[in-house]
């Protein structure tokens, strides 16, 4: 026990399963044409002690295990590290500039237009002297440099997560339109151990961070999970909170504390966030006619749903309750129907739900 | 007063002044050749003294140092008689109490045409003689001479001190006159203006800036003069504003380390901040001099805030014996007469006072922060409305009304009348702060119960109102079967998240060590997110608190501090294993070293520690005073005890009447009874140094803190060989085999660390401090795989640390392994005391009823889970849901299944929990 929450003790694997139809809808919205592919490069920089070089390892192995998990296959996963003896089977190479760059490099030959590239640095940073700069094995790379390799990615979706320290500064040099920027701190003066890439990491394995239960985690919802994680660990312990993360992609710049999510006009960051998703979505091998027609039942219900939720704070709550009360029964059957029409792509895994209740 | 002059403050006259740049250089020619001309109470030398072999400026200098003594000594033998001397002669008698001597000094002069007429006049107003000093003063005013201006201002003052406030305003007003044409440009005659501004600020709050103009501008033009600065540090603590006050008189005190006027005033800062040199400071004091009226005086207070009447008496008649006229020793009197129960007196001597001063609202105030200070606060409150009925213009008294309605609960009056306050005087820190405070209670929300009324910050009371209400009520329960008594309801408590915030509920400014603060009815205390986890255990405070509610009711808050805090962590000790102060090693030093106080001063432990861990001590042995008096006596001891106190008894009749015992007879007793019980214990210490001069503990209401403190046996670079020879020789001292046990387990040889451990432990079993045994042990059996002698370890550990956090998630962990789960639960339910914001411990919890079938608890903790906003919020509210449904609540479990499917629409545990409720289950 401690700060942090346990992960996926009691998430069964059937979320995934029943809600594959309305996560087609939005990996539809996400990703662009069925098909795009994921793609990540995870780096940990120089630790400068061994506790730290252990744990930016621990975090990394964490996301590149939480990616194979989800259906990226190998060659789409590339791990550099500060120490590749740490783990040389997945370590491909050491973390320094060139071999960074040279990575990204091969990203744009390797996805294509469409696809999602998810780049994470877990390691320290600095930026209150000088450009903001993530250290790396070597010379350090500055937030510029980062900006310009990935020129090349501009249609693909790219979510670069730059969990270190000081590394608010990298948020306004790779602001970009159809990018996610997410980073440790608010600005580079922010130079004290970051938390973050910790509940980062936890938040993309093993769904600690699929807030809304479909099976799958959203850039969004690791931020949100991370954030309230750090948040919670501070209060906890009783410390001055010396990080807030930011997530800024609509390009402004700028960057948000609370993003805020579908919700989201173009003039507020967290829309494309919550959108991009980081894993492989298998397709159903043949929707029939019936489940076709249930899929598009349950669109319609959730829609009315969104509707309703907006109009919360006008009605009274007891209206509002029996009204989602209606809705939300309707969709538990439309999902019952779902499942006896046998269109799942993947079978029961037989889990039992939270305190032994056994799934249906 | 004309509006204009009310309005116009103070005008700067540039020509007439000299730029603050210029001040510095500009001030020893001032003081040597143009205030030779001056000769005002600050004259300068003559020309002719300089001549002498230790000049007249020479002594000066000493005086301005401090060298009292000597000064005078040398005037004698040089028998000077010019004014110079006779000032620098009459400065250092009055600066030692010499009062008499200084107005002899004057027989035979023409003070008035040397310009001493105002010395003069103050030398007989030190003594008392107002009527000789008004004449003085007359003469000098008429004689139009150099010191006039200041002759009027001292006029006025005289009439303020008699209540003639027009009187005395058109006086002051005419120096803020005098300064704007330029007439007042010596420093005395600065000062002048100053004190009028400051005297006026109540009418026009604006001025106390204009009076700080002016003690700037006077300490400019003579920066060597201390009185100025100690006026600056007077003004400066009157408004709350400690540190500007330290720096301030610490200036002065660098110069001249003796000034008695500057230690007075540094002591009362002292005595604000709660520095416990704040005594000795004073004694300095006197040390110069001891006809110190004013320092008298507060020396009385400090003794009636201990509660010691007849000291109180003693020093006050002190200062009348200087001063039969003095308000504010009359005031002590009357307060003393009051809170001892002597009505009559009280009544003579209130009637006293104002008769001499019909609108001194200063003696209701002092009355009522008296009463304050003694937990009297329906009295202060009482007294602090008369004294703004008398003087509609006393800030100062609203402050108190509204500050001690606040205290009653009484928040919209309290906030009306601080408002009032604040608007005649914004530079008030305490009533700022105050009102900023109530400014966020918008934020808080009500929870009411049986008996108690709870306000917490909305963002927390979801998950601290089921647990606060639970152990308040169980209080509640406990206590008033135990006291017979029932205090008036509902009860108060204010619990707030930031720490500062209760701080300046309690005191008025952030920085105060208290964990939690009972006035009677109203409580308030930090909230556990207000203090690092393992540092506060909030149920421990809360049920100390609510002790506090009985035991100062049921005595119609006449209770002595020392007993009250005493049954409060008595109480605390009873509620839970491990609750309550524990013993250290600093209270068997003080115990072996005779530094504990015997009953009749206990409560000065309190009130004014002479050693920073002195209160600290005095909590513990109140307590331990408080439990051997039950165990001797029975609790209806205790009870009688009360019912004395109630009456009016004194602390030797009560003792007397409660166990036939006087007061050396108890001490003598219960100093045995200790020495038997820790005997052995103390004996392992050794020569262990006494704690007295070590580091600060937390203090105040609600007991010192908790918080582990630095691990005493640990050694920056151990030397492990000179260790083990040492723990070899000295197999009975307690520290040595501690610390031999220590450096062996940070090096992890963990089974040699074993033994100096465990021969540790049982010297001085009651240890459970910072790097005590049972932690270590614990981890050294963990590591052995020896989980049976850890859990026993930890066990004892926990039974008498209540805020060992780390340890009692470790003890659960154990226990749960170990298949123990109703004592694993025990356990997690005290960790949650130290701190509820852990999802792991609710978590286990919620699982440890759920599969024990206590649904009902399962949804507390459940509920607490939702409310701590974990990351997994659709499957916590499932869960919640899944409790409330077994645990009959299906209205709940409807709702809470609703919000979960609100997160997560498509959540299929949800999906099926809301269909079974709705009866269209599978």
């Amino acid at each position: 026990m401690g700060g942090a929450a346990p992960s996926g003790d009691v998430v069964s694997g059937r979320g995934w399963n029943r809600l594959l139809p309305a996560a087609l809808l939005v990996y539809a919205l996400a990703s662009g044409p069925l098909g795009a592919e994921n793609h990540l490069l995870v780096v940990t920089g120089v630790g400068g002690e061994q506790s730290y070089t252990e744990r930016f390892h621990a975090w990394a192995t964490r996301v590149v295990e939480a990616a194979l998990e989800a259906g990226l296959s190998e060659d789409r996963v590339v791990y550099l590290g500060e120490r590749p003896e740490l783990d040389p089977e997945r370590i491909r190479d050491r973390s320094t500039g060139e071999n960074l760059l040279a990575e990204i490099e091969a990203l744009t030959k390797q996805s294509s237009a469409g696809d999602t590239v998810w780049i994470v640095l877990f390691g320290h940073g600095s930026g209150s002297a000088g450009p903001p700069r993530f250290n790396l094995p070597g010379r350090d790379l500055v937030a510029e440099q980062y900006a310009a390799a990935l020129e090349p990615l501009s249609d693909r979706r790219v979510v670069f997560i730059n969990a270190s320290s000081a590394s608010g500064g990298f948020i306004a040099p790779l602001a970009k339109e159809g990018r996610v920027v997410i980073t440790a701190t608010r600005s580079g003066a922010q130079g004290n151990e970051a938390l973050f890439g910790g509940y980062i990491a936890e938040a993309l394995d093993g769904g600690a961070g699929d807030r809304n239960k479909d099976g799958r985690t959203s850039a969004l919802e690791a931020f949100e999970f991370a954030q309230r994680e750090v948040e919670r660990y501070y209060r906890q312990a009783g410390q001055i909170r010396t990080e807030h993360a930011l997530l800024e992609d609509n390009g402004d710049g700028k960057g948000s504390l609370e993003p805020a999510g579908l919700d989201a006009d173009g003039q507020v960051d967290g829309r494309l966030a919550s959108l991009v998703l980081l894993g492989e979505e298998a397709l159903p091998a043949a929707l029939t006619e019936e489940s076709r027609e249930l899929a598009e039942r349950r669109g319609d219900i959730e829609r009315r749903i969104d509707e309703l939720r907006l109009q919360r704070e006008s009605l009274d709550e007891d209206v509002y309750l029996e009204e989602l009360q209606e809705l939300m029964v309707e969709l538990a059957l439309v999902d019952r129907e779902l499942d006896e029409s046998g269109t799942k792509s993947g079978e029961d895994d037989g889990s039992d739900g939270p305190n032994g209740e056994p799934d249906r | 007063m004309s509006e204009r002059r009310h309005s116009a403050g103070l005008r700067r006259v540039e020509s007439r002044r000299p730029r603050r740049a210029d001040a510095q250089k500009q001030a020893s020619f001032i003081q040597v050749l143009a205030l030779v001309l001056a000769a005002g109470v600050w004259s300068p030398l003559t020309a002719a003294a300089q001549d002498e072999e230790v000049s007249l400026q020479d002594i000066e200098q000493w005086i301005l140092t401090g060298r009292y003594g000597d000064a005078l000594e040398q005037l004698e033998i040089q028998s000077a008689d010019d004014a110079g001397a006779l000032r620098l002669r009459v400065e250092a008698l009055t600066s030692t109490g010499r009062y008499e001597e200084a107005a002899r000094a004057f027989e035979g002069v023409d003070a008035t045409g040397l310009g001493l007429g105002v010395l003069r006049g103050r030398v007989a107003l030190l003594a008392g003689d107002r009527e000789q000093a008004g004449r003085w003063f007359e003469e000098a005013r008429a004689a139009r001479g150099r010191d006039a201006l200041v002759a009027s201002f001292e006029l006025a003052r005289l009439a303020w001190d008699r209540g003639d406030i027009e009187e005395a305003a058109r006086g002051f007003y005419g120096m803020i006159d005098a300064y704007n044409t330029g007439a007042a440009d010596t420093a005395a005659e600065l000062l002048a203006v100053a004190e009028a501004c400051r005297l006026l600020g109540r009418d026009d709050p604006e001025l106390f800036k204009d009076a700080l103009r002016a003690y700037d501008e006077a300490v400019a033009l003579a920066p060597s003069w201390p009185l100025p600065r100690v006026r600056v540090g007077e003004l400066f603590l009157e408004k709350y504003d400690s540190g500007q006050a330290r720096s301030s008189l610490a200036d002065v005190l660098r110069a001249n380390p003796r000034h008695p006027e500057a230690l007075l005033a540094m002591a009362r800062t002292m005595r604000f901040d709660g520095d416990p040199r704040a005594q000795a400071t004073l004694d300095a004091a006197f040390d110069v001099n001891p006809n110190l009226t004013p320092a008298r005086v507060f020396q009385a207070w400090l003794h009636l805030g201990a509660e010691r009447w007849e000291e109180a008496r003693d020093e006050a008649g002190k200062a009348l014996d200087v001063d039969p006229g003095s308000l504010t020793a009359r005031t002590l009197l009357a307060a003393a007469a009051f809170l001892d129960g002597r009505d009559e007196d009280f009544a003579r001597l209130r009637d006293g006072v104002l008769a001499d001063n019909p609108r001194y609202a200063d003696l209701f105030n002092d009355l009522a922060d008296a009463s304050a200070d003694n937990r009297l606060y329906a009295q202060a409150r009482d007294f602090a409305a008369e004294a703004v009925r008398i003087d509609p213009k006393s800030w100062r008294g609203y402050g108190l009304l509204g500050m001690n309605q606040l205290r009653l609960g009484d928040i919209e009056a309290g906030r009306a009348n601080l408002e009032t306050s604040f608007a005649g005087d914004p530079y008030n820190v305490w009533t700022k702060n105050t009102l900023d405070l109530l400014d966020t209670f918008g934020e808080y929300r009500m929870v009411e119960s049986e008996h108690f009324e709870f306000h917490i910050h909305d963002r927390e009371a979801d998950l601290l109102a089921p647990y606060m209400v639970e152990l308040a009520e169980e209080a509640w329960a406990a206590l008033s079967e135990r006291y017979r008594f029932e205090p008036p309801t509902p009860i108060r408590v204010e619990v707030y998240p930031s720490h500062a915030d209760f701080s300046v509920r309690t005191v008025g400014l952030a920085g105060l060590g208290a964990l939690g603060v009972c006035f009677g009815p109203v409580l308030a205390l930090d909230s556990p997110s207000a203090r690092q986890v393992g540092h506060f255990n909030w149920g421990g405070t809360l049920w100390h608190e609510i002790a506090h509610t009985f035991t100062l009711l049921a005595t119609d808050s006449k209770i002595p501090r020392w007993l009250t805090e005493g049954l409060s962590v008595l109480e605390e000790r009873r509620a839970r294993p491990g609750w309550g102060d524990d013993v250290q090693v600093g209270f068997l030093t003080a115990l072996r070293d005779g530094e504990l106080l015997g009953i009749a001063e206990i409560n000065d432990g309190f009130v004014r520690p002479k050693f920073p861990n002195q209160i600290a001590l005095a909590y513990l042995q109140a307590s331990l005073i408080s439990e051997w008096i039950e165990e001797n006596y029975g609790f209806d001891a205790v009870l009688s005890m009360l019912a004395g106190y109630r009456d009016g008894k004194s602390t030797e009749d009560v003792f007397d009447e409660a166990m036939s015992l006087s007061l050396e007879e108890f001490d003598e007793r219960f100093f045995g009874h200790l020495r038997a019980r820790f005997g052995s214990a103390m004996a392992a210490l050794g020569d262990a140094p006494s704690e007295s001069g070590e580091e600060d503990q937390d203090e105040g209401e609600g007991g010192p803190s908790r918080a582990p403190t630095r691990n005493p046996f640990e050694r920056r670079e151990p030397n492990l060989e000179q260790l083990a020879l040492a723990a070899m020789e000295n197999p009975d001292d307690f520290r040595i085999q501690m610390t031999y046990g220590y450096a062996l387990f940070r090096e992890e040889r963990f089974a040699e660390a074993e033994e100096p451990l465990v021969r540790g432990r049982d010297l001085f079993p009651e240890y459970v401090g910072s790097g005590n045994a049972y932690t270590l042990l614990a981890e050294i059996y963990r590591q052995q795989e020896r989980e049976e002698e850890a859990i026993e370890a930890l066990m004892t550990l926990a039974a008498s640390n209540e805020t060992a956090w780390d340890e009692h998630l470790a003890l659960a962990e154990l226990l749960g392994a170990a298949g123990r789960e109703e004592e694993e639960a025990e356990i997690l339910e005290r960790s949650l005391y130290i701190s509820p914001h852990d999802l792991g411990v609710h978590r286990r919890l919620a699982e440890r009823a759920f599969a024990s079938e206590r649904f009902a608890l399962a949804v507390r903790e459940r509920a607490a889970l939702v409310a701590l906003d974990p990351p997994d919020r659709a499957v916590a509210l499932y869960e919640l849901a899944l409790a409330q449904h077994r645990a009959g609540r299906p209205e709940s479990a409807r709702r809470t299944v609703l919000r979960a499917l609100e997160v997560a629409p498509g959540y299929d545990p949800a999906q099926e929990l809301l269909l079974d409720l709705v009866g269209k289950g599978s």
